[in-house]
């Protein structure tokens, strides 16, 4: 029975190849579609998953209630650690880390002794830290590679860099720094990370290196780290974190924050926030493509089913037949169900072959690293999928088909079955809905990153450039070196200002990519008490705001004519409103118990991601060491002759051991929207592919559909219909579908693209144009495909249809 | 008895009035007969046909084949009743278009749940009983009109059936090949199996045992 379904199922391939190819094309591209999707969000649900104590690891946040509500941080004061260990008996183990990106952009240089440095990224941790997080170690203990304050555990790759022929266990590190610069001794080899770890490093020392620098750390006062706990087995997180909730207060009655523990393994997907509690994250993005990627396949099974259901009238004999010898109904819903099941696995076949081609393109796309091994699980996963698929498209043609009674069969008559008719037709408009929901979603997505793109962010991101300060050569091998005096920046500052194709140069704390600190401890006259009055904080030095580019709105910037700049302070706009202040210029505030005059206004710029109102923020002027990123806006064209100039100062200046790393602003700047340009590229493929296996699943009603009506066709013209008016006629029908599919779709289209854009404090409005042009873009495609059909149909010779009937 | 039909009605509703396609049908077969069902177009000779074959149900009367109540049976019960007994051969033939001459005559044994090595035997016997062994291999669009009706007979006995329902079976073919098939079926009928055609032609009606004439749904 197995064989000769098999030869029926290929021996009617060969006389239908159009409809089988159309289902091949259909099929193997919605799976293969479908297939990325899988690898990627099994990638995302993967990240952070592999710590053996996974389940028992969270990590301490912090509310804190402000006036916009309250913010959730991950930042934790350095005592938090131990008291955990100490006063809860659900906390096993917990520790303080501080991870690079802390220093906003500062670089870290190693070296063995000798004069080669090494850009590595840091963390410092508590000694339990290998304890807790599974992080394999090729050599030292978990319990002691991180006991002392002069240890050091350095990956496998920094290992080989630093000591290229031998082992670099016991080995000494020289670290350049002004701060925790010293010695320091490899006790352990960890094994590389796996990219599926959000954290990566290369290096990590003693939390103590730091809190011996940073002593407020000791304190309550001050959040710095970030504080990680191992829970007993079987503790229950709710009751832990009404435990722990109010724990800062029995430190300090005064302090606002609460602590909410949350599992580390979730943060990845998980990082958004909303009134103290967990608000999604990355999540909503894996939610999304997981049902692009079930449409898509929907819409692949559904050409299978209108094509099947359509193309009865091929089979039917075979089912009168069949029905007349003694075929129960079952034996031909198997038959036709294992046709469905073949034509998917040999789509399977060919969407693997899809998937392995187009996969680098995809991770190019999506900054994946995914790649397909035939492993049991894959294996296992391909096979559901397929017989998932294959069920799907496969079993209502096969009620359908095998419910046909075997007399019509006989008779060879087509039921002229509305309710299939009007099934299929349903069919066909839920693909067109989804096809043009996508397209309208790419195309509000693009224009809101154009939008963010270009808009004006209140300074000038265009033509900067900047990079870290190296290593002086004083500093080189002395544990006790200084970082870089004011003198030495400022003297930096002269010789870039000096370069060719330098339009202005300064040094700054921050990257002004979202990137700077916050704090409520601001007072002035009439301040309201109640409220936390918070404000974001950058520093920089002279010649700061003329080189970003922000607008000063009265008094002036900081200047090197006087003396006494540092006490001074910096608004911005929304900063004024919020101290309530009508003529700030001259009037004095305290930050943080010392007095400081405000000498300027700039006008409002964005520091923040597009998602929130333009912050109230503060500048001071910081000369030394602690602002020494330096940013250059270089005059547009001939860039690359001006890089290598700042190049060569920097190296002249500079020990020569170190690397040049420097960054485009702009660059930094479409980074901070990385995650919405890949929605945005990956959108727009998937929509793309979406409307071609529609328009496949149009194009063979159409030829089906077309074959059926040759007869009555050529009675038109016969009758004297002219060719025009028998195209509009056939491509009418389909017509109405599309157009009754886009009136639906562009409501629904409309409702999803209010709810994405108001995440957006920024945002473009709802154009009509973008709902129509979708819409039209649809019509215009299935137009095209129904069309050809049609026309070609409508310029047949009448005379040789009608002889053939 | 091979089977009996008794009060037989068969209607159909049309603009709220009923249409009798069958009028209170009685017939009673014996095994070993050949009948010939003759009547003008639209007299309900093929719907008869079509009850007796159990394919088509009808609205009144009882319908009793080898001491089964077909009327009381359910639609599965009902196919492997007909599956066992009944052989069809169609006026347009209704081979495969897809299979050869060997996989259509193969076909009704794999429904009959018939095994391979059986099959096989039993295909072999048919194809060398009507002579058309040089021909398994061919498709039907390969073979002429009376050589497809050839085949559509084997298909039709393959299963060994009692009853042969034969629907204008010589239709479709010239004058020669008419009277082959009809010589074909005079032979199977001596052989003991029971026959009941369809037939416009005067001529091949003669070769039955008894002639049943319809007009307009009723016996005559």
């Amino acid at each position: 029975m197995l064989k000769h379904n098999l030869l029926l199922f290929f021996r009617n391939i060969r006389k239908n190849k159009t409809t089988f190819l159309i289902n091949l094309i259909g099929l193997s591209t919605g799976l293969a579609c479908a297939l990325m999707i899988a690898l990627w969000v099994n990638d995302e649900l993967q990240i952070d998953k592999y710590h053996e104590n996974g389940d028992q690891l969270v990590q301490i946040l912090q509310n804190l209630p402000t006036p916009n509500g309250i913010e959730t941080d991950d930042a934790t004061q350095g005592p938090l650690a131990e008291a955990l260990v100490n006063e809860f008996p659900e906390v096993e183990k917990s520790v303080n880390v501080l991870h690079n990106a802390w220093f906003e952009g500062e670089k870290f240089f190693l070296s063995n002794g000798g004069d080669q440095f090494f850009s590595t990224v840091i963390h410092f941790a508590g000694k339990d830290y290998f304890n807790m997080f599974s992080f394999p170690l090729l050599q030292g203990k978990k319990d002691q590679v991180l006991a002392s304050s002069n240890a050091v555990v350095i990956s496998e790759k920094m290992a080989k860099k630093l000591f290229p022929t031998e082992d670099a266990m016991g080995k000494a590190v020289e670290w350049l720094h002004d701060e925790f610069g010293g010695t320091y001794t490899v006790t352990g080899i960890f094994k590389e990370l796996p990219k599926n770890a959000t954290d990566q490093f290369d290096v990590i020392f003693n939390i103590d290196v730091f809190i011996d620098q940073n002593e407020d750390l000791r304190e309550w006062g001050d959040s710095d780290v970030q504080t990680f706990a191992l829970l007993h087995p079987g503790t229950d997180l709710t009751k832990f974190n009404l435990k722990i909730k109010d724990f800062l207060k029995t430190k300090n009655e005064y302090f606002p924050e609460t602590y909410l523990a949350q599992p580390y393994s979730e943060r990845y997907l998980y990082g958004n926030y909303e009134n103290g509690k967990v608000s999604g994250g990355r999540i909503q993005y894996v939610k999304l493509f997981s049902i692009i990627a079930l449409l898509i396949l929907i819409i692949a099974c559904v050409n299978f089913i209108n094509i099947s259901t359509a193309r009865a009238s091929t089979r039917i004999k075979e089912i009168g037949v069949k029905k007349s010898v003694g075929a129960k109904r079952k034996d031909l819903m198997i038959q036709f169900t294992a046709e469905a099941l073949l034509t998917t696995g040999i789509s399977m076949i060919l969407a693997l072959i899809m998937v392995s081609l187009f996969l680098p393109q995809f991770n190019l796309i999506a900054g994946k690293e995914l790649d397909f091994s035939l492993n049991a699980n894959f294996l296992t996963g391909i096979f559901l999928i397929t017989i998932g698929a294959g069920l799907a498209a496969g079993v209502y043609p096969a009620l359908y088909l095998s419910g046909l009674s075997a007399l019509k069969g006989l008779k060879g008559k087509v039921i002229g079955n509305l309710s299939g008719s009007f099934g299929r037709k349903g069919l066909v408009v839920f693909q067109f809905v989804t096809s043009a929901v996508l397209i309208v979603a790419v195309f509000i997505i693009y224009n809101q990153m154009e939008f963010i793109q270009n808009k004006n962010l209140g300074f000038n991101k265009n033509n900067i450039i900047w990079f870290p300060s190296g290593v002086l050569e004083e500093n080189l091998n002395r544990a006790d070196a200084k970082g870089m005096s004011s003198e030495d920046i400022e003297n930096f500052l002269q010789i870039l200002k000096n370069t060719p194709g330098v339009v202005n140069a300064s040094n700054f704390r921050h990257t002004m990519m979202a990137d700077f600190g916050t704090t409520t401890g601001l007072d002035w006259p009439g301040k309201d008490l109640e409220k936390d009055a918070l404000f974001a904080q950058i520093a920089g030095g002279f010649d700061f705001i003329e080189t970003m580019q922000i607008e000063l709105r009265e008094g002036r910037t900081y200047s090197r004519e006087y003396s006494t700049e540092t006490e001074k302070i910096i608004f911005n706009e929304a900063a004024v409103e919020q101290l309530g202040m009508k003529e700030p210029i001259g009037k004095t505030i305290s930050l943080w118990g010392e007095d400081r005059e405000i000498v300027g206004v700039v006008k409002d710029f964005h520091i923040d991601r597009l998602y929130q109102k333009v912050l109230p923020v503060f500048m001071t002027l910081s000369q030394g060491n602690f602002a020494s990123n330096f940013m250059v806006r270089v005059a547009p064209g001939n860039e690359a002759a001006t890089i290598a100039r700042i190049k060569k100062a920097y190296q002249e200046y500079f020990i020569e051991g170190m690397p040049f790393d420097f960054h485009f602003l702009n660059k930094n700047y479409e980074r901070l929207y990385q995650a919405e340009k890949q929605v945005a590229d990956l959108s727009k493929y998937f929509a793309g592919i979406a409307t071609l296996i529609s328009c496949l699943g149009l194009f063979g009603l159409a030829v089906f559909t077309t074959q059926r009506r040759r007869k009555e066709i050529s009675i038109r013209k016969v009758l004297g219909q002219t060719a025009t008016q028998v195209v509009t006629m056939l491509s009418g029908e389909f017509a109405k579908l599309v157009l009754l599919a886009i009136l639906i779709a562009l409501p629904i289209a409309y409702l999803l693209a209010e709810n994405w854009l108001s995440g957006f404090a920024y945002h473009i409005s709802l154009k009509v144009q973008y709902f129509f042009g979708a819409g039209l873009v649809v019509m215009l495609v299935a137009m095209l495909t129904v069309g050809s059909q049609a026309f070609s149909a409508a310029n047949r010779n009448p005379v040789k249809s009608l002889r053939e009937e | 008895m091979l089977l009996q039909l008794k009060n037989i009605f068969k209607w159909v509703n049309s603009g709220g009035q009923r249409i009798f396609l069958l009028k209170d049908i009685n017939l009673d077969v014996q095994e070993g007969e050949f009948i010939s069902v003759m009547g003008p177009s639209g007299s309900g000779k093929s719907t008869l046909l079509n009850v007796i074959g159990m394919l088509d149900g009808f609205d009144e009367g009882e319908y009793h084949f080898l001491d089964e109540s077909v009327h009381k049976l359910k639609e599965k019960h009902r196919s492997n009743l007909y599956k066992q007994y009944i052989g069809f051969v169609f006026q347009s033939y209704h081979l495969l278009d897809e299979l050869t001459v060997k996989e259509n005559l193969e076909m009704p044994l794999l429904y009959k749940k018939v095994k391979g090595s059986e099959r096989k035997a039993m295909v072999a016997d048919m194809l060398d009983r009507f002579s058309i062994v040089g021909k398994k291999d061919l498709f039907p669009s390969q073979l002429s009109g009376g050589q497809q009706q050839l085949v559509g007979v084997a298909r039709a006995l393959i299963g060994n059936p009692k009853l042969i329902l034969a629907d204008e079976p010589t239709g479709n073919l010239n004058s020669s090949q008419s009277e082959e098939i009809m010589e074909l079926f005079k032979q199977l009928n001596s052989e003991g199996v029971t026959i009941i055609q369809v037939t416009h032609s005067e001529k091949n009606a003669a070769y039955g045992s008894r002639i049943i004439n319809l007009l307009d749904g009723r016996m005559l």
